[in-house]
Formats: structure tokens, C-alpha cells, sequence
């Protein structure tokens, strides 16, 4: 009586099979990332050595390490989020609990999602324009700082805006409710509530910012520089860039080197990717409710 | 101002954007009286709930004219501030809404707002009278530090009251308070309401004609915006003078 009908085997057959494709194809997603790591591992880890990751690039940069290619990428990230986190979250905080939904709010909203869009080129001539020649920054880690940080506003304050609506608004209600202020609701209840998403956000943009080349390739990033840079108004070497340089345009360049570089760079933002996780998990245990 | 009214309105009308909610009011709320709410969805009820103490004026564009009154003041003059205002005219939600933070917390979230360094003594006292006053002190004595949000629907409710009364409100909103809970919930909040009464002025929106019948002591039933027929509830129900009062509390419409 209970027994299933052909139809209902035929239905159940053709369901284990999707489950199957969908599984597979999950799979192959997560192949190229693994084969990209082995490939990069097999091919740079010989290079790899505390020397590497501590000495100056020396004899053109065919031999040596790449110590100032991490400390400018570091500036540089440093520096781009110092300035593109508090906006972001500000411009966040202002359009979710402050702006009326209206025309003008609108545009900002469809201005911050094209900006995301912009390729990263393009905002490297609007730094160009804009930091080093109007602002007469020079080329300088300011001005590639700065240009990165226009270039990650948008994430920040995307990511942000969804950690904000994710609060409930009936707990703002109440919290209005019983005469606080708006910015006491937004201080004790909304941030606290968001803070690990916004934070999600933050540090992938980090991990962008890590990898980026072509905003910084004309604000403030040099091929090759004899010295590490002593303020934010000198120029600076990066991992992104330094990769490029030793794989297409020094002869030379032992083998393993690009691969090494390139390896320090995903590890790099790998690790920063995984203190976003590890932030946000860390936030949500620690909220009791 | 007369001293036996909580609430005046003078022609108070009200607009969500070109929408027009609520047409021409013009009413006086008794104080110290539980007054009921009550019409079809959408004749503007919750609407003129939320107006007493300006919750809907996010998201939107919202107008209106005339004035309402509450102790005598204008609450839409421009030298009214949103929460001193609501600090005074406190409102319970549908659904309950505790903050995410422990029963403690919650009961003197909203005077730790207003008050700078509060003494830790005087803030125990708050909880201590606000929990006793909707008779969760003995459950929860032990356990003030528990999340609010573990509660019981009910006590929820009860907690989303309480922590109003820290505050010395004169006027509780309730915005259909019980539609969330079971029959045993709702006759504990019923209870409840009724013996508010001593001390606070009460407006209830209700969908049930039932629990206006059986809490309140006037009733205003609005329909379309406007008000069609208010009086003493036990008249109110008995012996409507309106065709749309009778037709309404009988069951045939909303």
C-alpha cells in the first residue's frame, strides 16, 4: 500500500542524479583554488626561506628576497584602511539610520554600487589625476593609499549597510521607544549588533587592497627602490608589483622567485581573509544573546 | 486643557506620502481609563497609536494637520523633543520586542539613557519595583541576568511593559499587545492592563471586539481613517448608534 509507484522511482532516480551534478560542480569550484595553491607551493617553495622574506632584492633583482615588497604592501594597506573604514562605516551609519529614502539617497546608493563596478585602471587615473598631480601628492604611498581606499569605500560601505539592515528594526523601535536617542540606539544597540559583519567587510577589503596592482601602478608604487620608505610621501615597492616586474620584465629571474612572491602574496591575504572569519566568530560567541 | 482628558485632538489628520490615514480627528481620551481601539485593518488605528508618540515618522515621507495633544501640549510643536516625548508616552509593540541584552539590561536600558551615572543601588531598585509592579519579580529575581530574548512570549510582553514604567510614563500605547500569545498569555496580559489602570492612562488597538469588551473602559471605533462612533464600551457594544458600529461589532465586515 505504502510501496512507491514506477512514477515516484523515476522521480527519486532523476533527483539523485541532480543532487550529483550540483555536488560535482561544487567540486570542480573548489578545484582550481587547491591547484593553484599546490602549483604555486611545488613550483616557489624551494625559493622559500627566511631570506627570501627578509633581504633586499639585489643584482637587478635576480637574486636576493623581497623585504621591501611586503613592508610597502603593508603601508599601503595600513593606510588605505585607516582612511576607508571610517568613512565607509560613517557614509554606512548616515544612509541606513539617518537618510530619508528619497531621490537623493537613491543616486548616492546607485553612485556607491557603480563605483564598485569602476575597474581598478580607471580609479588608477582618477588617483593619478586626483592625489598625485591636483592634490600634488606626487607619487607617493599617500596618493596609492588614498586611491585604494576610494577604490574599497564602496565594499566597506556595502558590506556595512547589510550588517546594519540585518539588525532588527524592531529593536531599534524599542530602543526609541524608551526615549533614547538616535545616536544612543546606533552607540548600544545597532553598532554592538553589526559590528562582526562590519568587520567581515573590513578585512576583505584589506585582502583586496593586498592583491591590487593596477590602482597603485601610476600613484605611488616603484619598480625597484634602493631604500624603504620613510614617510607616507615617499614611493614604495609591493608584492602585486613585484610580481609583475620579476615575471615579465627582468631577465634572468630564477625560476621558483615569481612563484615564491606570488605565494607570499596569497598567503598573505589568506591569512588576513581568515581573521575575518576568525573576528567575526569570535564576536559572535562573545555576544550572549 | 481639561484635566480629566489625557489626549485631545483637534482635526488632526495624517498623510503616509500622498495616502491620506487618518481624516479630520477630533476626540478626547479620558485618563486613567483603559480606551479601545478597534476597526477593520487599515482604518488607521495603529496609525493614530503611533502618532501619540510620533513612531512612524521613519521611512518616508509623512504629513499632517490639526494637532493632538497629549497633557495638554502640542506633541507636533517643534520644540518638542522625540525622546522626551516618548519617554512619557511609552508603547508596547504586537510582537514582542525585547532587546537583545539580559532582563536587567532591558529594564534600565531606557533610564541609563536619560541619566547620566546612575547609582548602581537606584538602577536594582528600578528593576526590583518595575518587575514587581507586572508580578515577574519572585520568577525572575534569581535570574536577572538571563537573556531576555529565552523568555516566554508572555513575559516577554510583560518585560516589553515593565521596562516602560522605570521611565514614569503617563501614557501606555499598546499596539495590539496580545495578538502574539496563547489564550492563557492573553488573560494574563488582560489582567495585567486592567491593573495599570490605577496609575497609567492606557490605549489598546485590538483586533478582537472580545478583549475590548473585556478590558476597556471606552472605546473609539474607527473606520476609513475616521472616527465613526466613541463611547462608554459597554453602550459602545450594546447599543450602537451608527449603522457601520452595528454592522461592524455583529461580524458582518473587517
Amino acid at each position: 500500500m505504502f510501496r512507491p509507484s514506477n512514477h515516484l522511482i523515476l522521480k527519486e532516480i532523476k533527483e539523485k542524479k541532480l543532487k550529483n551534478l550540483l555536488s560535482t560542480v561544487t567540486f570542480f569550484l573548489f578545484l582550481p583554488a587547491l591547484i593553484i595553491m599546490l602549483w604555486l607551493f611545488v613550483k616557489g617553495s624551494s625559493a622559500l626561506s627566511l631570506d627570501f622574506l627578509f633581504m633586499d632584492p639585489i643584482e637587478g633583482m635576480t637574486a636576493g628576497g623581497i623585504f621591501p615588497t611586503i613592508v610597502g604592501t603593508f603601508w599601503l594597506v595600513i593606510i588605505s584602511v585607516l582612511v576607508a573604514c571610517p568613512l565607509g562605516v560613517i557614509a554606512a551609519i548616515y544612509l541606513s539610520e539617518y537618510a530619508k529614502d528619497n531621490t537623493l539617497t537613491r543616486i548616492i546608493r546607485l553612485a556607491i554600487l557603480n563605483l564598485a563596478g569602476v575597474p581598478s585602471i580607471v580609479h588608477a587615473l582618477f588617483g593619478l589625476g586626483a592625489f598625485v598631480l591636483f592634490l600634488k601628492m606626487g607619487t607617493s604611498i599617500l596618493a596609492a593609499s588614498l586611491t585604494l581606499s576610494v577604490m574599497n569605500l564602496p565594499v566597506i560601505i556595502t558590506s556595512t549597510l547589510e550588517s546594519l539592515k540585518a539588525v532588527p528594526q524592531s529593536y531599534r523601535e524599542a530602543s526609541w521607544n524608551v526615549g533614547a536617542s538616535r545616536l544612543q540606539t546606533i552607540r548600544h544597540i545597532v553598532l554592538p549588533n553589526s559590528i562582526p559583519g562590519i568587520l567581515t567587510g573590513v578585512v576583505f577589503s584589506v585582502g583586496r587592497s593586498a592583491g591590487e596592482t593596477a590602482a597603485i601602478l601610476f600613484t605611488g608604487v616603484a619598480f625597484y627602490l634602493p631604500f624603504l620608505p620613510q614617510s607616507v610621501f615617499d614611493q614604495c615597492m609591493s608584492l602585486s608589483m613585484h610580481l609583475f616586474t620579476i615575471s615579465t620584465q627582468v631577465v634572468g629571474v630564477p625560476d621558483a622567485y615569481p612563484y615564491a612572491t606570488a605565494l607570499v602574496l596569497i598567503l598573505l591575504i589568506l591569512s588576513m581573509n581568515s581573521l575575518a572569519v576568525a573576528l567575526r566568530s569570535y564576536f559572535r560567541t562573545r555576544r550572549k544573546w | 486643557m481639561n484635566r480629566n482628558h489625557v489626549v485631545n485632538t483637534n482635526e488632526f489628520s495624517f498623510w503616509y506620502g500622498n495616502f491620506q490615514a487618518l481624516n479630520k480627528l477630533t476626540f478626547n481620551i479620558s485618563s486613567y481609563k483603559i480606551t479601545a481601539l478597534i476597526g477593520p485593518s487599515g482604518c488607521g488605528k495603529s496609525t493614530f497609536l503611533k502618532c501619540l508618540n510620533r513612531m512612524n515618522e521613519r521611512g518616508g515621507e509623512v504629513s499632517h494637520e490639526g494637532s493632538i495633544q497629549v497633557f495638554g501640549e502640542d506633541i507636533y510643536h517643534p520644540i518638542v523633543a522625540l525622546p522626551e516625548l516618548r519617554k512619557q508616552v511609552g508603547m508596547v509593540f504586537q510582537k514582542p520586542n525585547p532587546l537583545p541584552l539580559s532582563i536587567y539590561d532591558n529594564l534600565v536600558f531606557g533610564a541609563k539613557t536619560h541619566i547620566k551615572n546612575v547609582k548602581s543601588s537606584e538602577l536594582d531598585h528600578m528593576v526590583e519595583s518595575s518587575l514587581k509592579r507586572v508580578g515577574m519579580w519572585e520568577d525572575l529575581k534569581n535570574q536577572l541576568h538571563r537573556s531576555a530574548l529565552s523568555l516566554s512570549l508572555e513575559k516577554q510582553q510583560r518585560l516589553c511593559i515593565a521596562r516602560l514604567l522605570p521611565l514614569k510614563p503617563k501614557l501606555l500605547l499598546l499596539d495590539e499587545p496580545c495578538s502574539a500569545l496563547d489564550p492563557a498569555g492573553i488573560e494574563a496580559i488582560e489582567i495585567l492592563i486592567k491593573d495599570l489602570k490605577k496609575d497609567y492612562s492606557i490605549i489598546i488597538v485590538t483586533h478582537s471586539m472580545n478583549q475590548a469588551k473585556r478590558v476597556s473602559d471606552e472605546t473609539i471605533f474607527m473606520y476609513m481613517g475616521e472616527v465613526v462612533e466613541m463611547g462608554q464600551t459597554e453602550e459602545l457594544f450594546t447599543s450602537p448608534k451608527q449603522q457601520k458600529t452595528a454592522a461592524y461589532i455583529d461580524g458582518r465586515f473587517g
